[in-house]
């Protein structure tokens, strides 16, 4: 165990965790906020069919989902040998591919965080604001988001633990090069595919860690916007 | 100033379609529950576009199905105030009641309403701190800081205690008679809108039943089964004398003195009063040796019958006061228009509004 924590493989995994967990769930904030407040406020023909095909990652199996990433992404893909041309921009097989596929499949849990959070703030206080003389705009930045705020920051960590955790999409977009895409799960795989078990207790306590931080994080903020924490009861 | 408008709107299997005229002053709502009155409101303030006709606030077009125009909430300039407050919790008082101000406001006007309304010493409080008085305080000045061009209220006070709301509704008055905002004030009191308003609109199933005056739409109609609380006179009377070693303050009902419990260093010139109908006991001889402080000779009037009660309209001077009796000692008594009466009122019973 100490000669694994000596491992530079070993400190790249934790660190590109740590990266793509954070990373992804910044990404997701705009997504969320723009797919959740639709589903929260407006209603239109086809709403249920793209909410469904917006949530699809959570239940596609991730390999599924990492091999639909490659064929729109892979470099004999035309919009991927376009990234690559215009903008020397490539996620096969590198550390980038396994940020795509954090914030792809992780993404569903932001959109519903904020779907959540919209629906939590009372759509009247929208109609006094805006009887107020503010905009749209100005009733969405001074009363839907604060107000939405804490479901937010919840939102974040969820996306955040769900990014620690992944593994199917990872793989097959990025690959599982130890110090250039290997994260803490795929590394693990790796060390017991080889039977070198002694060495991957030092990356299950980080990811441990990692995941019990994002959901205990998530579950406070949860509280705190009002809703309902994962294993909370109901408050009376 | 007037607001003119002529709409239908369906809302599921409700359809509301009605027409009508508000000009300066208070405009009463009337109707049962779900007879369209927020509704309404909701249309007029631009949360929600009706399906046909045409809104107009002054020169105005807010909304026109010929023209194909709706205007936004926010260029309406039309407030309006909620029973539940819907005040932005994460804002402090004097966040909330800015929020909406217009750069042009006077400081004057700001600091006018916020001393009516008395809510200085609340400005830096979170509305969560606040009582459901105050919160409705809160909400009417930040709905008047905008300057709108008229106001509306959904039953602003229906949630409140009695003494909150009479406080409100005076307050109402004087920022109307004050500021010359008109309002239009849903309600299902008939004592507020007796009190309040110029004219009442009656409304039944999404329906203009009546539009009058409060006392016609009131006493001559059956709206009186509607009501589901206690019937108030409320009464603006000119203080006659105040015998502060009693305690009471000696009103004038015009050449009768009305004595109520009251104890002020001032002397104020008018006070606002509000007596319970069911407060007042009606006796045909003129009654002695009764701890009462005010025993007044009055003439019948009119009388109401509406549902299990009978509301009694009395001269008293050159006031009128409703009694509420039950139909057992209406009969028993043999009470008729014209007759002489002495009405029995405790010092007590008599509460003052301001």
């Amino acid at each position: 165990m100490v000669s694994s924590l000596s491992n530079p493989d070993m400190w790249f995994a934790v660190g590109l965790s740590l990266l793509c967990g954070l990373l992804s769930a910044t990404l997701c904030i705009p997504w969320g906020i723009f797919w959740g407040w639709i589903f929260a406020r407006k209603s239109f023909s086809g709403k249920v069919v793209l909410q469904t095909i917006l949530y699809l990652p959570l239940v596609l199996p991730p390999v599924l989902t990492g091999y639909f990433l490659l064929l729109v992404f892979g470099r004999n893909s035309p919009f991927g040998s376009f990234l690559f041309q215009t903008f020397k921009l490539s996620f096969v097989l590198d550390w980038k591919g396994a940020l795509l596929a954090s914030v792809v499949v992780s993404s569903p849990f932001m959109i519903e965080a904020m779907r959540q959070a919209f629906l939590n703030v009372d759509e009247r206080l929208e109609w006094v604001s805006r009887g107020l003389g503010a905009d749209t705009w100005k009733t969405f930045a001074k009363i839907t988001m604060p107000l939405a705020r804490n479901g937010l920051i919840a939102g974040f960590f969820l996306v955040f633990a769900r990014s620690i955790g992944e593994f199917g999409a990872t793989i097959v977009l990025a690959g599982n090069i130890p110090g250039k895409t290997q994260t803490i799960p795929l590394a693990i795989f790796s060390q017991i595919y080889n039977g070198e078990e002694h060495a991957i207790w030092p990356l299950i306590i980080f990811a441990v860690i990692f995941s019990y931080g994002g959901l205990a994080f998530n579950n406070y903020f949860l509280r705190r916007s009002g809703s309902c924490g994962a294993f909370m009861e109901p408050r009376k | 100033m007037f607001v003119r408008f002529n709409i239908i709107s369906k809302v599921g299997e409700f359809e509301l379609n009605i027409a009508g005229e508000f000009k300066d002053g208070i405009t009463g709502i009337f109707g049962p529950s779900g007879s369209g009155k927020t509704t309404l409101l909701k249309c007029l303030s631009g949360v929600i576009t009706p399906d046909n006709g045409k809104i107009m606030v002054n020169e105005q077009v807010c909304y026109s199905s010929d023209k194909e125009q709706s205007l936004p909430l926010e260029e309406r300039r039309i407030g309006m105030v909620w029973q539940d407050t819907l005040l932005f919790p994460h804002m402090t008082v004097e966040e909330n009641i800015l929020y909406g101000r217009r750069e042009d406001n006077r400081q004057s006007f700001i600091a006018s309403v916020i001393d009516i309304f008395e809510i200085r010493r609340l400005l830096n409080r979170m509305p969560a701190n606040l009582s459901g008085g105050e919160k409705q305080r809160v909400a009417i000045v930040r709905a008047l800081l905008p300057e709108p061009q008229l106001l509306l209220f959904d039953e602003p006070v229906a949630s409140l205690d009695m003494r909150s709301r009479q406080k409100i509704i005076s307050y109402l008055k004087s920022v109307n008679e004050q500021h010359k905002i008109p309002i239009c004030y849903v309600s299902h009191s008939v004592s507020e809108l007796m009190f309040l308003c110029q004219e009442v609109m009656v409304i039944e199933d999404g329906r203009r039943v009546r539009f009058d005056s409060p006392e016609k739409v009131f006493i001559n109609e059956k709206q009186l089964a509607l009501m589901d609380e206690d019937f108030e006179n409320i009464l603006e009377l000119p203080v006659k004398n105040m015998r502060r070693e009693e305690q009471v303050a000696e009103l004038d009902l015009g050449g009768v003195i009305l004595k109520a419990v009251y104890h002020t260093a001032e002397n104020p010139p008018l006070l606002k009063v509000g007596i319970r109908a069911k407060d007042i006991l009606i006796a045909t001889e003129k009654i002695k040796g009764i701890s009462a402080r005010n025993i007044l000779s009055a003439i019948i009037e009119k009388v109401e019958r509406t549902g299990d009660m009978v509301l009694v309209s009395c001269r008293v001077g050159e006031r009128q006061l409703w009694v509420e009796i039950t139909p057992g000692s209406f009969r028993e008594l043999n009470l008729h228009i014209s007759q002489i009466v002495y009405l029995i009122i405790k010092a007590r019973s008599i509460t003052v509004l301001d």
